[in-house]
């Protein structure tokens, strides 16, 4: 039996081992010689991916597609093919490509320039040099021949098809069309092919069509075709070009298109090329594909990538491109590849806006239609514009546009008849069927149903006569200035001019559908920096047809006055309506007089610091008169009058009172078209240049050793030791400028350009909108105050932006770590401890100003540092270890505009990948890791209000926050300004975390909101920091900075019991950017500013939109009562009662306010009455008194300028007995129980008596 | 409300514990296995939910009274065991190792995963799965040589689920209606 089972088991063990013998060598077999090679492509592109699998054609190749970022294990293939094209890989990817391709698996590196990855393996260098050949020169036939070619060499024994052709070398250079394989070496060869193919137009416009290098080869152009197509139906020439380099400029300079189209992916030239084309007058057009699909796209909380934004947008308005129209979307196709599919309603839009432009070039200026939209202030207190008169200025332009042959006829000869009848606008009637007819033919019929949902029926209830709609304007000829209206119902000021986040109402709708319908413009026109269409709910930069506006503008050639001084909003405004900017300049900077008025104390403290404190009546002298200014308060100093100050308060003192000798201030607002007058010339050429100038002579001296680096770093020394030199010599020079600049020192130089820069932009500003409405040019150029970047000038020109992408630069990243270190030294100095959480604000200018800086202090707090590519791009982090940083991990808090989140979206994705680092970086000994503990923290507190764990564990690491729904209003201006509207700042406090809450971490918590949040995540704030970064204004001139900065203090003081630390950062210098207390930041812009006579003199040269001003300022010294009293001497309300109301220094300034705009007088009125109401200010009975008189008095004068303004009543009423009522309410109800309480007592004792 | 429901969840395991000091190896490590299973299954559906949603659901009135209901009937069958392995009849109920420890053992997770913000989500299932797993296998093994007398154990068996009886009683009389 056994014996049989035995030899049984040696019958099955040579069946089966062979057997199993026979499937090992099929399966090796198939594994050598027969399966398909697996090629594993990395970092290609939709539109690549696309492209590569669907010109395969070999049955043997099995392509797979992966991102960079799924690159820590390389799955197993045959072959590795990397796009290094914007490829970063970090160290542990590095290594897993060159472990595959130890392995041998074949690595082959597509490099296409100066880029970080080359990792090639299994390839001899003349095969890697011909698969080069095949990828660098894109097209059908090499995409097929190259991915066969690095078949053979991955697997050579593999056996089928494996034929392939050499490489095809393209033309580098070359013009093309719509038929595929016909290229073309010269514009002359295209023109022929037009020709010959019946699609030249004689004396049609030539337009070079530019649209990357890939595409006219790879396939996948639909949206290219497209376009060439509608290009060249709508009778142009088109000459679509592929090119690279010098060549390319070569190539468009032979063919001097009159317009180039470029869909942009870099920048289309160098600045000499680009000063050729503005030279030339040829516009460059930048319509674009994006990478999302359709839905996506459509999406109005979904931006577009950050990668299109720098490549599709912000690269090209550094070009001074316009039309910046979405094309395209990319879609899954149903082989599941993703194809670019043309998005015909934009195609539309964008070849609109195109044919109108172009028109402007060829329509004789008598035949042009120009709209102008102009703005009012909310409250009616006059038209505004940031820094600009608006009457004397639109007047003068509109002048001259009659001088340019423009059809003005019925301008009124004189100013005053103008500015009269600009106040009182005609009413044109728009009947509701009209109205509605037009709003089908431009809405979306959802969108109309929003408006309808919100205001009711057409016409509504605003601006509405009977069934009709009316529109405030006034023409002249063939120019309509038009009142843009409030986007919105209701009265928060900033909601209205920044974005209700609601559709318009059908008046707001009607006014721009007028001036397109009705009036039919040809071109459009906002004047002064800002309106609020570009705050219409939607999206930032690829928009469409459903937002408004995009809509609104209506593919009109849309040219935008604006400072240049908001660079970080005017390029919102550019982005959302189409616009180009033409910018003017700032209101120029004039002498603030302070420094004479402190000169003798000035000079008493330094003597008295030389002589280590000085004799005693020196130092009492100094006190006595640091007393009487008040100086001391503002620095937190005794006033006792019989001990001197210690020397480190003189120094303290010194350094205070140099910074408001020094404050720079502006005057009269600016007029359009009207150079600075020579004085201002000088003042303004002196805050540009004198700066700088004592630097660099500080700087050559601590070179040669006469002085420290410290002293070099202290500003404080450079005002009193350098500045008054500087300032001598450049006045001396700009008295008498010298014709020949050649005898001119070196170092005095550069002040001359900037004055020429000065003069030349009141002229070149209106000739740039001239020949911007001449379907021309406006050359582009940053933006900024003139004081920190001198390149701004001249102006007239369009203002750009920075890219994100590479932010912080160096320079910034070092300034960022250094003011981090001085933020914690400083906190340190005053507690005795690191703070454990700090946090920013962070805001568009600054972030395009210093490109980057406040970001980096946010890094360096936390202890992470910038990782860059070879391009220069942000791409990784890296963790300090703690050792290295020596102090604890700081907690960071970032609350940001909505203007920094739409140009800076990935920056925010870092900051919180950086907080998410932090967060889980070992501890280093004897240094706490406050980031670690803040987001243990901020979980257990979610938590505990209810979230899921993995809810809080998300949610733990939020740290930027910002105004919900995408949109840009923080809400708190009228909470704060409306004090009917609130008893307690409780409820502002809970306003402002409400209306900030909106997490944009990450993208799938972006715009997030969860209640609680917010507030989880401002605990334990210690410092809070404003960046500033513009001499143009200040915390007390900008009511931005209280409303943020304040409202970020009153949010913490809410959360926790405890008003933060408030500092400023510091950039207006651009050599020394420093940390500054910002209690003394508003006391010396208080000083030098609403309480200094000569500021107040300069600005009684201006007409109502300097008196304004006036009005801004007191509502802002009330924003700033309302949410950090701790700002302001307390001293102030009655300095500027007997300044402004009583007139103490004789200035005339009542008078001036009541006769130029009694509305911005009224406002002031009612500013003091509601801090006397709310117990911030406690007056005299007999001033109160007299406020109130003068308030009732004026309540009987001011009329509200248009059905939009409504003055409310409860606003002008005595707010003292409601509030205290509502106060001791609770009280008097204690009080009553307890004498009801008592009676009932005594009835049950006389009952039992 | 939430300390009645720690104790009922605690005694509940005790009874599981003391309960499988009556088994046979095999049984108490299957029992083990799947409590352990239980435990570390549950703490990736735990994080999910809220805190306040869970004690909601817990606390709420139909849930309590559900519950009561189980638990008495777990004593009932508890105490059916006791009797029957006195009496040496019913050997099946030697089987059954007390179901109310696997909800006792979730909510005891949780309470730990509430407590103790920043923990690894997935260290904490495994370490759910190996503390239970240790406990509940080790737990009878040492009970039964702590109290080798298998008529003290009987006693204290009974005892714990009287106890439990008594609370639940307090737990549904606590509940407002």
């Amino acid at each position: 039996m056994s014996g049989n089972c035995k030899a049984n088991r040696r019958q099955l063990l040579k069946i089966v081992l062979p057997a199993a013998l026979l499937v090992l060598l099929a399966v090796v077999f198939w594994r050598a010689c027969l399966a398909p090679t697996r090629i594993l492509v990395v970092n290609a592109t939709l539109a690549q991916q696309a492209d590569m699998a669907l010109n395969n054609d070999n049955r043997h190749i099995r392509l797979r597609f992966l991102d960079a970022d799924q690159l820590d294990k390389v799955p197993s293939t045959d072959a590795l093919m990397l796009f290094s094209r914007g490829l970063y890989l970090d160290e542990a990817q590095t290594a897993a490509v060159e472990k595959a391709g130890r392995r041998d698996v074949t690595v082959f590196t597509l490099v296409l320039s100066n880029q970080s990855v080359d990792i090639n393996y299994g390839l001899t260098q003349s095969q890697t040099d011909t698969l080069l050949a095949y990828f660098r020169n894109p097209s059908r036939s090499n995409y097929r021949n190259g991915l066969r070619y690095l078949r053979r060499i991955a697997t050579p024994l593999r056996l089928g098809d494996r034929s392939y052709e050499a490489p095809a070398a393209l033309l580098k250079n070359m013009y093309y069309h719509r038929e595929y394989g016909r290229y073309f070496p010269t514009h002359e060869a295209v023109t022929e092919y037009l020709k010959e193919k019946g699609l030249y137009h004689s004396g049609g416009a030539s337009v070079l069509l530019m649209s990357g290098l890939n595409f006219p080869m790879e396939g996948n152009r639909a949206h290219v075709d497209t376009l060439l197509t509608r290009l060249t139906d709508a009778g142009c020439n088109v000459y679509p070009l592929t090119a690279s380099g010098p060549e390319r400029e070569k190539m468009i300079r032979a063919l001097h298109p009159d317009a180039v189209v470029y869909l942009p992916m870099g920048r289309l030239g160098d600045d000499d090329f680009i000063g050729w084309l503005n030279d030339e007058n040829i516009p460059v057009f930048n319509p674009y594909p994006i990478i999302q699909p359709h839905d996506e796209w459509i999406d109005p909380l979904k931006p577009i990538s950050s990668g299109t934004l720098t490549a599709r947008v912000v690269v090209p308005e550094i070009d001074g491109g316009i039309g910046s129209y979405c094309l395209a979307t990319q879609n899954l196709n149903p082989d599941g590849f993703y194809l670019y599919t043309p998005e015909t309603e934009r195609i539309n839009s964008f070849m609109e806006y195109f044919a109108r432009y172009m028109s402007l070039r060829t329509e004789p200026n008598r035949e042009k239609r120009v709209a102008i939209g102009y703005f009012q202030s909310p409250r009616g207190d006059g038209l505004i514009a940031s820094g600009m008169e608006v009457i004397p200025s639109l007047y003068r332009f509109l002048q001259r546009l009659r001088r340019e042959g423009y059809d003005v006829s019925g301008l009124p000869e004189n100013e005053a008849a103008f500015a009269r009848m600009i106040h009182q606008p005609t009413r044109v009637g728009l009947s509701r069927e009209q109205y509605e007819r037009w709003a089908g033919e431009t809405l979306l019929p959802e969108k109309y149903v929003e408006v309808v949902e919100r205001y009711g029926t057409a016409p509504g209830r605003i601006m509405a006569r009977g069934d009709s709609l009316s529109v405030d304007c006034l023409q002249f000829g063939h120019i309509l200035l038009f009142h843009q209206p409030k986007p919105a119902v209701g009265e928060d000021e900033f909601r209205l001019v920044h974005g209700a986040g609601v559709a318009p109402p059908h008046n707001y709708i009607a006014a721009y559908l007028y001036l397109k319908k009705g009036f039919g413009a040809d071109a459009l026109i906002h004047f002064g920096t800002h309106g609020n269409l570009e705050f219409t709910p939607g999206k930032n930069v690829g928009q469409s047809q459903a937002d408004w506006s995009d809509v609104l503008v209506g593919n009109l050639p849309h040219f935008y006055f604006y400072t240049t001084g908001n660079v970080g909003e005017g390029i919102i405004a550019k982005r959302r309506t189409h616009a180009v900017l033409v910018t003017y300049l700032t209101p120029p900077y004039v002498e603030s007089g302070m420094r004479q008025r402190y000169s003798a104390l000035l000079d008493d403290i330094h003597k008295a610091i030389d002589a280590d404190g000085g004799t005693q009546s020196l130092g009492l002298r100094i006190k006595q008169e640091a007393v009487r200014l008040g100086l001391h308060r503002d620095l937190g100093l005794d006033s006792t009058l019989t001990v001197p100050f210690t020397v480190e308060e003189l120094k303290q003192l010194d350094a205070f009172a140099e910074e408001i000798a020094d404050e720079k201030i502006i005057g009269a607002y600016y007029t359009l078209g009207t150079p600075y007058s020579e004085r201002d010339l000088i003042t303004t050429t002196l805050a540009v240049a004198a700066d700088p100038l004592a630097y660099e002579r500080a700087r050559r001296d601590r070179d040669a050793g006469k002085i420290t680096t410290e002293q070099l770093q202290n500003l404080g020394y450079l005002h009193h030791h350098y500045l008054p030199a500087a300032r001598n010599d450049l006045t001396a020079l700009l008295q008498r400028p010298p014709k020949d600049t050649a005898a001119v020192a070196a170092e005095l130089r550069p002040a001359l350009i900037y004055r020429e820069g000065l003069l030349a932009s009141s002229h070149n500003e209106v000739d740039a909108m001239l020949r911007a409405l001449d379907g021309g040019t406006v050359a582009p150029a940053p933006g900024g105050d003139p004081v920190l970047n001198p390149n701004v000038l001249p102006t007239g020109r369009n203002m750009f932006s920075i890219n994100a992408e590479a932010t912080p630069n160096p320079q910034a990243w070092e300034d960022g770590k250094r003011l981090a270190e001085e933020t914690l030294r400083m906190y340190y100095a005053q507690h005795g401890e690191y703070p454990r959480k700090v946090s920013y604000t962070f805001w568009a200018g600054e972030f395009i100003a210093t490109e980057g800086a406040t970001l980096a202090q946010a890094f360096w707090m936390l202890g992470v540092e910038p990782l860059r590519d070879k391009q220069g791009r942000v791409v990784d982090l890296r963790v300090v270890p703690g050792e290295e940083l020596g102090r604890p991990r700081i907690n960071v808090l970032v609350q940001v505009s909505g203007q920094l989140r739409d140009i800076a979206g990935s920056r925010l994705r870092l900051l919180t990948d950086a907080v998410k680092a932090a967060s889980e970086a070992p501890a280093a000994s004897g240094w706490p890791n406050y980031v670690a503990e803040g987001t243990e923290e901020q979980e257990r507190t979610l938590l505990a209000q209810g979230l899921s764990p993995v809810r809080s564990r998300e949610l733990a690491t939020m740290r930027v926050f910002g105004p919900l729904n995408s949109g840009y209003s923080t809400g708190m201006m009228s909470y704060v300004e409306d004090a009917g509207q609130w008893g307690a700042e409780r409820e502002l406090a809970e306003g402002y975390l409400n209306n900030m809450g909106a997490a944009y971490g990450d993208e799938d918590n972006w715009a997030d909101f969860e209640p609680g949040l917010f507030s989880a995540a401002l605990a334990r704030t210690d410092v809070i920091i404003q960046p500033r970064q513009s001499n143009t204004w200040g915390p007390l001139s900008l009511d931005h900075v209280y409303e943020f900065t304040g409202g970020l203090s009153l949010a913490v003081r809410e959360v926790t019991g405890k008003e933060p630390d408030a500092m400023m950062a510091d950039y207006r210098n651009s050599r020394s950017h420093r940390m500054q207390d910002a209690r003394q930041a508003l006391a010396v812009e208080t000083r030098a500013t609403i309480l200094n006579p000569t500021f107040i003199r300069e600005r009684m040269n201006g007409g109502e939109g300097t008196a304004q001003m006036f009005g801004e300022l007191f509502r802002n010294v009330f924003g700033w009562s309302v949410t950090r009293s701790s700002m302001l001497d307390p001293q102030l309300y009655d300095d500027l009662y007997r300044l402004y109301f009583e007139d103490s220094e004789g200035l005339g300034i009542r008078d001036y306010l009541e006769e130029t705009n009694p509305a911005a007088f009224t406002s002031m009125t009612q500013v003091l009455l509601d801090c006397a109401s709310k117990g911030y200010w406690k007056p005299d009975i007999a001033r109160l008194q007299q406020l109130k008189a003068l308030r009732a008095q004026q309540l009987q004068v001011v009329e509200g300028p248009s059905d939009e303004v409504v003055l409310r009543e409860e606003r002008l009423t005595p707010q003292a007995p409601q509030p205290a009522l509502q106060r001791y309410a609770g009280w008097v109800g204690a009080v009553l129980a307890l004498v009801l309480f008592g009676l009932l007592i005594l009835l049950l004792r006389h009952k039992r008596s | 409300m939430k300390t009645l429901l720690t104790l009922i969840a605690m005694l509940s395991l005790l009874s599981f514990l003391l309960k499988g000091s009556f088994h046979p190896r095999w049984g108490v490590a299957l029992a083990a296995f799947a409590l352990a299973l239980v435990a570390g299954l549950s703490v990736p559906w735990l994080i999910r939910q809220s805190p306040a949603a869970f004690t909601a659901w817990t606390s709420s009135t139909r849930h309590l009274l559900d519950g009561a209901v189980c638990v008495v009937l777990e004593v009932l069958i508890m105490a059916a065991f006791c009797f029957s392995r006195v009496a040496g009849c019913w050997r099946i109920l030697r089987f059954y190792p007390g179901l109310l420890a696997f909800p006792a053992v979730v909510w005891t997770w949780a309470q730990v995963l509430y407590a103790r913000p920043g923990v690894n989500f997935s260290l904490l299932a495994w370490l759910a799965a190996a503390f239970t797993l240790a406990v509940t296998w080790g737990a009878p093994v040492l009970l039964r040589r702590l109290l080798p007398d298998e008529s003290s154990r009987l006693e204290a068996l009974f005892l714990i689920n009287l106890f439990l009886l008594l609370l639940t009683v307090a737990a549904t009389g606590a509940i407002t209606f």
